[in-house]
């Protein structure tokens, strides 16, 4: 099969709003990071970021001048490529903290097969969705699409890294969002889902558990999960409306905040920034996600808007979960905050993510 | 483009539209909850912050000395290192670890965190006081994985080794949880040392001082960054006493391992110059906190030592009655010279046989004889012409039958029994054979050791009853406390009948009385014995029981005329009044050493300032 003939113009197709959007996030999270490394062992993280955001930005041209019809055509290859690597990952991974989540490269660094794979299964939706898109899925779509997911949520389950294999999730409900299902078939997808929560509590570690219980009782437990929420809503709490001002926040700075230059960024931010940043650094994100659907809405085919919805989906999934935790409305996850949070892998993946989206908003126009 | 692909894609971007609806809403909803937490609860938050950054440490009070008349040390404060636990920081998993290392028992400590956040007293929570080498070692090098545990400079209370007048001055310890709704303890918090008896108690708003306090910036390790200011402490008052320490180790050292009291008081005025109870319990062990079994183990002694027999314990008053008996006699008219009794040794009265404790009888016996050699049949009689209300009420005006309101916690009444005191108490009628019962002190009558020394000093001083009191006037005065009242309580009492019952005191141990053994050559003493039983005579020979032994009595005073030191002296199960009488014998001859001294270096003694000294 041929190509769709999408006319390619990466400078006059340029998105100039999307490139502002993610250059103004990324630099507000670096400042941040700089601030709350301050007079910390970890200084050098600021450093380490400027690195991972260059890197970053050359993996967002690089997706984006690829015609994201050969990725998509490529999805399966792609996809048992992850499969392999994610079953080598269970077998050569050092654990680190009791997991296996990376795998050394022959080239002195290490990549974190499993955020490879949520780029590989937003192409490997937009191939099987975008293909019927055109008519209703029958059961046998369905079977498909779930071993496709299943496959890498179990193995990434069993690294174990539960907070990852969650995030894949958004991915399958966006493919069955848009496309055309029959009701029973989502009642009994519903059901299954319904059985499995409970189940799914008893798979949980105790410190995940404590996590979801520290989020309802926070000071049952003052040093652990509990603390780090009390310590979180103090720091967003005393920011107040303009903030305590940059380097200034006593809960950052006296490193009362757990994490607050990866997870609890978004809380070290308020407690310096206020409300009023808040509400930019949110105005922001929330720019972000609209252009990205829009650039799904005015995709050429059914592929380009199945990849940029995956994308938003994700991308809202990230944001929902960390934000969520900092306004104190869900329990912590170890999730970091998209573009914000210091931390390569999260950096790397969002970024070429976004490089996709841009991908199919620079090929728009069928010729 | 085919008709089901337009319909396809509008199916598609209508889901679009809902779900950009969805974003938007997902955002509203984390501006509006960022607004509740920064905006609406700001000011809590920032409290909380706060509360956070900066430290506050107390620098506790030195409480003040408690001294003996002479100014030498009862009880004095020391430095030393306690260790303060914030408990809002501490993790579970510490708890044990700095139970274990300090040596505390690890349920107690978390009950002692839990309470205190119940009081709001959480930051700082004192654990240990006056650390060893070894606790401070244990803190010191694990300083940063315990970072809720300061180490600050305390005050702990220190007696001396060989303490002295335990009773009197009391002990200090950790404020309970009911006593932190009572007023006197105000302005305690939780986990503050207080006193909890005797004069540390009474005196405890003088003695405790004012702790200050100390903020510091604190990073989330507790590191102290920043000093931020200091409230000073303001020290606490020093306390003396009218205790005369020579008297009070004299007292103690007589008392021994007797159970028993003593209380020596000056008639002019009312300040008690010793005061002795025992047996005596170790008040250093209250200070560093008594472990719940070692509590247990003292309130259930069945000596019990924490007693304060000179004020809390009542006792049949036996003989020691009898001068008082006799006044009332004379003051009625009914003893006079006229009026004689014949003892054969007991006296059928109402029923009953009533025996004198001399079998053979005192023969023909006056009121100056029956005092001094203690003949119960004329007092038999005597008490029944009085009748019980007139007994009563002379016991009543001499002090008997309620709080002498000496200035020490808990003080009990004791009790002068009437008519109607026993139909309420029991709704029987009086027996005539109970009123002359009382006349020789024993029945339902029962007094304390202080108000026995009150009563004969005040009849000495010929019907002058000073209230006794530990803190001196002017010291009260100076205090802005309510003064001792300066006048005595009167009763005028005819000279003459007051002569009478001198002379007859002053046969019983300087004649052919029973009080020999408080004789002394340079100094006149007046006196009387008593022995008072406990159960009847009957039961005691047969059950040979040693806490069934008459209980013994002396109480006197010198000099006879103008008496200047009136001695009380209980011992129970003390069987006679002999030994009784020896120790308040001894006790007014070292005053009468001492007397005229202003200060210890006019003192002879040094006794007295090895037990006070530097211990």
């Amino acid at each position: 099969m041929e190509a769709p003939a999408t006319r390619r113009r990466l400078f006059q197709d340029f998105d100039w709003l999307l490139c502002f959007l993610v250059l103004a996030i990324t630099a507000v999270g670096l400042r941040q990071i700089y601030s709350a490394t301050l007079n910390t062992q970890f200084t050098d993280a600021y450093g380490q970021h400027v690195v991972w955001l260059a890197i970053g930005l050359c993996l967002f041209f690089v997706a984006s001048s690829v015609n994201y019809h050969i990725g998509v055509r490529a999805s399966h290859v792609l996809w048992g490529g992850g499969v392999l690597l994610l079953l080598a990952v269970l077998a050569f991974a050092e654990p680190v903290n009791g997991s296996k989540r990376w795998l050394e490269t022959p080239f002195g660094f290490s990549v974190q097969i499993s955020e490879y794979m949520k780029v590989v299964l937003i192409l490997v939706v937009a191939k099987h969705c975008g293909e019927h898109s055109s008519r209703t899925l029958g059961i046998r779509d369905l079977l498909v699409i779930v071993l496709l997911f299943g496959a890498p949520i179990g193995l990434v389950l069993l690294q174990p890294d539960l907070s990852t294999s969650l995030s894949m999730v958004p991915l399958l409900g966006m493919a069955l969002y848009l496309s055309r299902i029959r009701a029973r078939h989502i009642a009994a997808l519903g059901l299954v889902f319904i059985l499995l929560l409970p189940a799914g509590w008893f798979m949980l570690k105790p410190y995940q558990r404590d996590r979801i219980t520290g989020f309802m009782n926070p000071d049952a437990a003052p040093r652990s999960t509990g603390y780090q929420i009390r310590q979180s809503n103090i720091a967003v709490g005393a920011g107040g409306i303009w903030g305590q001002g940059y380097v200034q926040g006593s809960q950052t700075q006296l490193r009362f905040l757990p994490t607050p230059h990866t997870d609890f960024i978004l809380a070290s931010f308020a407690e310096e920034e206020g409300f009023v940043g808040i509400a930019i650094v949110m105005v922001l994100y929330y720019a972000l996600l609209m252009r990205i659907v829009e650039i799904g809405r005015s995709a050429a085919d059914a592929e380009g808007t199945l990849v940029a919805m995956c994308v938003a989906a994700l991308l809202l999934f990230h944001i929902v979960v960390n934000v969520g935790m900092v306004a104190n409305k869900l329990p912590v996850t170890g999730l970091p905050l998209p573009l914000m949070s210091y931390g390569g892998s999260s950096l790397l993946t969002v970024l070429t993510m976004l490089g996709l989206a841009h991908s199919v908003r620079t090929r728009r126009f069928v010729n | 483009m085919t008709w089901g692909r337009k319909l396809q894609r509008r199916r598609v971007s209508r889901r679009i539209v809902a779900f950009e609806i969805l974003i938007s809403a997902v955002f509203l909803a984390l501006v509006v909850a960022f607004w509740e937490i920064q905006v609406v609860d700001n000011e809590r938050y920032r409290a909380q912050a706060e509360q956070n950054r900066i430290k506050v440490l107390p620098i506790p009070a030195p409480r003040g000395n408690i001294l003996d008349r002479h100014g030498r040390v009862l009880a004095r404060s020391r430095i030393s290192v306690s260790a303060l636990l914030d408990s809002r920081l501490a993790p579970v998993e510490n708890r044990l670890r700095i139970a274990v290392g300090l040596g505390l028992d690890e349920e107690t400590l978390a009950e002692r965190i839990r309470e205190a956040s119940e009081f709001g007293t959480s930051q700082h929570l004192v654990i240990k006081e006056d650390l060893s080498i070894r606790d401070i070692a244990f803190l010191r090098a694990r300083r940063s994985d315990f970072s809720e545990v300061d180490l600050i400079q305390g005050m702990s209370r220190q007696y001396p080794d060989a303490a002295v007048a335990v009773h009197a001055v009391g002990y200090v310890g950790e404020v309970s949880k009911s006593e932190l709704n009572m007023r006197e303890f105000l302005l305690h918090q939780y986990g503050a040392e207080v006193g909890k008896s005797g004069i540390e108690r009474q005196y405890n708003g003088w003695l405790a001082g004012a702790d200050g306090s100390q903020r510091f910036l604190v990073d989330s390790l507790g590191r102290q960054l920043e000093a931020l200011g200091v409230a000073e402490p303001v020290a606490g008052n020093d306390l003396q006493l009218t205790i005369d320490l020579d008297l009070q180790a004299v007292s103690e050292l007589g008392l021994g391992n007797r159970k028993g009291a003593v209380v020596a008081l000056d008639p002019r005025t009312g300040e008690i110059l010793a005061m002795a109870s025992a047996p005596v319990y170790d008040p250093n062990k209250f200070v560093s906190g008594l472990s719940r079994s070692e509590w247990v183990a003292l309130n259930s002694d069945r000596n019990t030592p924490l007693l304060n027999r000179s004020t809390q314990g009542t006792w049949a008053m036996g003989s020691v009655f009898k001068p008082i008996v006799g006044l009332a006699g004379l003051e009625a008219g009914l003893a006079g010279e006229d009026f004689t009794v014949t003892c054969g040794g007991g006296l059928a009265y109402g029923g009953g046989y009533f025996r004198c404790h001399k079998r053979g009888g005192h023969g023909r016996v006056g009121l100056h004889k029956a005092i001094a050699q203690s003949c119960d049949v004329y007092f038999y009689q005597l008490g029944a012409k009085l009748g019980i209300e007139a007994l009563a009420r002379y016991a009543r005006l001499a002090g008997l039958g309620s709080k002498t309101l000496v200035d020490l916690p808990d003080e009990v009444p004791g009790l002068v029994p009437t008519e109607r005191w026993k139909i309420r108490q029991t709704l029987q009628p009086w027996h005539p054979g109970e009123t002359i019962i009382v006349a020789i002190g024993q029945g339902a009558m029962s007094i304390t050791p202080i108000q026995a020394a009150h009563a004969i000093g005040g009849l000495a001083m010929g019907g002058a009853w000073h209230r006794p009191h530990l803190v001196s006037r002017s010291q009260r005065n100076a205090m802005g406390e309510d003064s001792v009242p300066t006048l005595p309580r009167r009763w005028p009492v005819d000279p003459e009948h007051l002569h009478k019952l001198r002379e007859a005191m002053w046969e019983v141990v300087n004649g052919s009385g029973t009080g020999r053994q408080a004789r002394l050559k340079e100094l006149d003493v007046c006196g009387k014995t008593g022995t008072s039983q406990r159960v009847s005579n009957d039961l005691r020979l047969r059950a040979k029981r040693e806490d069934f032994e008459d209980d013994a009595w002396f109480v006197g005073f010198a000099p006879c005329t103008n008496p200047e030191i009136v001695v009380a002296v209980l011992l129970e199960n003390g069987k006679h009044s002999y030994y009784a009488a020896a120790l308040a014998r001894d006790i007014i001859e070292t005053w009468r050493l001492n007397r005229g001294a202003d200060s210890w270096r006019d003192l002879d003694g040094t006794l007295a300032r090895s037990a006070g000294g530097e211990g």
